[in-house]
């Protein structure tokens, strides 16, 4: 039981490149997050799986049976809209009704579905509301309403918390979790925010110009990215980056020297290397030899942002490079312009190709 | 402290106020300029004809239904009402059916040359409607269906169908696309996506022109006048029958003029916040 993109390759009518030849294959009750920066062809995935937008080739197969021609409504799928795309005539109980209705569901079944899923999300009293008069998180519920209510296979969402403010927007998300859990329906949720596609994916989908770039769990995703693309985009702070060249053994940037420890088996030539802020340790003053599986090295503390509980460090050393580092205990002691000992671990060390940025 | 803020909030609101009077003093200039012939005709319609003749203003007058009577009923006017109200309804329906989903696929849909068909819809308004006459009188003619009703609704409907894909499509434009996703995917066709949902949406601005396809069509003259000027011509085209050689029947024409005016006037107080909006929302979106 499975929904697979094939080859699916879509081309806007003034030469744009939406998706190029994108692969994709997803199990039932999965909770799929495509995610990428705008202009990566994450909602038009979303809008060809949904039949509202054509590909320019490739198929779409759902349990082995191609379903490309289908038209949306008989996809059995349903979908949430950035802007809800609730119908302002009708109250919500008419909104929520109106798949039912239109798939000439018995007047019975209609109420009773109808009630069962504004109950799960506390829509009960709004019922008699139009769409008009509801805030922007209540609007966003009935959407999911109207688009769970008839239980189809696939539940489509086009980045249906971006209008929402922060607050509310981590509340929908505990509540989206929840409803994937008890009803097992798979979703395929489209965002370019990377928060959002962690807490809630089961399987991420990072997209970039058209294209995969990788596919797998979250925790995958954010420990082992296969290019500097996904390491970059995924993880606030990001991924520090430094552009340099391995030789003997030893990786150099500017002043920053970081020796690789034995057995590194990487080529001497210029790389890129990437480590999380979280793994970089800082110690106050710069003493501290490298043990076996960290690289110490000294720099300067040239910045102190405290977003607590958390602390970022931004260090520099000669030569323009910058790491940030993030620690939830910072000495008291520390101020900038400070030497400190920065520990590298060698098992969080990520190195890059400078030209491609695929994982060396 | 708090003298301060309201000696310097005194001249201001006292001088919103002037602009106010300004305003409605110049509103009330435009309602009596606009006013002023209408209520003359609406007089005169009610006067004997010494009166209406009369080389002074006659303001007080017991009014009298001479001129109706003499029109409707001995002159055989009242069939007139029915071919003017046969025409427009005829004609507003028939530009609707056919303008309104076209306006529908202007608004959504791309395609080649969609921009310059679209202007080609407004360029059949440019020419001058003489222009375009002489030529439909000498086809219809050809098609022996000249002086009938018929005629003058499609003659009626070349004019009018511009409008309504003018208009309509900027009411169209103001409705979001993903409505029509979405009722899609709630299980209708592209079709039904359109009547069952977009078209209940769109119902204020179908309305707005509506009324205005039927006041268009109920107020022309050339068209009706060349194309079915005797068993089947409007009321508006009546009115130079009463032009004789003996002179003008001054108080036939009020009268005319009067019934002719009527549903004009009703449909407009019914409709006009939203033939405001219509309007205006076709000549910033269209």
């Amino acid at each position: 039981m499975a929904i697979e993109l094939r080859g699916i390759r879509k081309v806007f009518d003034g030469g744009t490149v939406a998706l190029d030849s994108l692969d994709l294959r997803f199990e039932r009750g999965e909770f799929l997050v495509l995610l990428g920066p705008s202009g990566c062809g994450k909602s038009t995935a979303c809008r060809i799986l949904a039949g509202l937008e054509e590909p320019s080739s490739g198929a779409i197969l759902m349990d082995g049976t191609d379903i490309t021609q289908r038209p949306p409504r008989e996809r059995d799928m349903s979908m949430v809209f950035q802007n809800y795309a609730l119908y302002p005539h009708k109250t919500v109980y008419e909104n929520i009704a109106y798949p039912l209705k239109v798939r000439r569901r018995a007047k019975g079944d209609i109420n009773r579905e109808v009630r069962e899923v504004a109950e799960m999300l506390s829509l009960t009293r709004l019922l008699d509301r139009r769409p008009a008069h509801l805030s922007g998180g209540e609007a966003q519920r009935v959407a999911v309403a109207r688009a769970l209510v008839w239980k189809p296979a696939i539940c489509l969402m086009d980045e249906p918390l971006s209008n929402l403010d922060a607050l509310l927007r981590i509340q929908t998300r505990g509540q989206l979790k929840r409803i994937h859990r008890d009803l097992k329906t798979t979703f395929v949720f489209v965002t370019h925010d990377q928060e959002e596609a962690m807490s809630l994916g089961t399987t991420i989908v990072v997209l970039e110009r058209g294209r995969l770039i990788q596919l797998g769990p979250p925790g995958d995703i954010y420990h082992r990215p296969k290019s500097r693309f996904v390491a970059e985009f995924i993880g606030r702070p990001a991924m520090n980056t430094v552009a340099g060249r391995i030789e003997g053994g030893v990786f150099r940037a500017g002043e920053l020297t970081v020796p690789l420890g034995e057995g590194h088996g990487r080529a001497d030539g210029p790389v890129v290397l990437g480590i999380r802020p979280e793994d970089i340790g800082v110690a106050d003053g710069a003493d501290g030899a490298g043990s076996g599986d960290a690289a110490v090295v000294e720099m300067t503390l040239d910045v102190i942002e405290a977003i607590e509980p958390d602390t970022l460090l931004v260090l520099v050393c000669g030569g323009g490079v910058s790491l940030t580092a993030r620690v939830l205990r910072r000495s008291p002691s520390l101020k900038p312009g400070d030497k400190v000992a920065v520990s590298l671990p060698r098992a969080s060390l990520r190195f890059f190709d400078p030209e491609t940025g695929k994982l060396l | 402290m708090s003298g301060e803020p309201r000696s310097e909030a005194r001249p201001m609101r006292s001088g919103s106020r002037a602009w106010r009077g300004v305003a409605i003093g110049a509103v009330l200039v435009i309602i009596v300029v606009a006013l002023t012939p209408y209520i003359w005709m609406f007089l005169t319609s009610f006067k004997n004809r010494l009166e209406v003749q009369a080389d002074k203003p006659v303001w007080t007058f017991s009014p009298t239904f001479e001129h109706y009577g003499g029109v409707f009923i001995d002159k055989k006017y009242l069939p007139l009402v029915w071919n003017s109200v046969f025409i427009a309804t005829g004609t507003t329906i028939l530009s609707l059916l056919i303008g309104v989903p076209a306006a529908y696929v202007f608004a959504r849909s791309r395609f080649r040359g969609k921009e310059d068909l679209f202007f080609f819809f407004l360029t059949t308004r440019m020419a001058p409607a003489i222009s375009v006459v002489v030529p439909m009188y000498l086809l219809f003619n050809k098609l022996g269906l000249l002086d009938t009703r018929v005629v003058v609704v499609l003659a009626h409907s070349t004019f009018n169908l511009s409008l309504v894909v003018w208009m309509m499509r900027g009411f169209f434009a103001d409705i979001p696309p993903q409505m029509d996703e979405a009722a899609q995917l709630d299980g209708h066709t592209r079709a039904g996506a359109f009547v069952r949902v977009i078209l209940p949406l769109a119902a204020p601005g179908i309305a707005a022109t509506a009324v205005l396809c039927f006041i268009m069509s109920w107020n022309e003259f050339l068209y009706a006048f060349i194309l079915a000027s005797f068993e089947s011509r409007t009321l508006t085209v009546g009115i130079p029958g009463l032009v004789t050689p003996h002179g003008t029947l001054w108080g036939q024409v009020a009268a005319v003029a009067v019934v002719a005016t009527l549903p004009i006037i009703l449909f407009t107080i019914v409709v006009q916040r939203h033939l405001v909006r219509g309007l205006t929302f076709g000549a910033v979106k269209g």
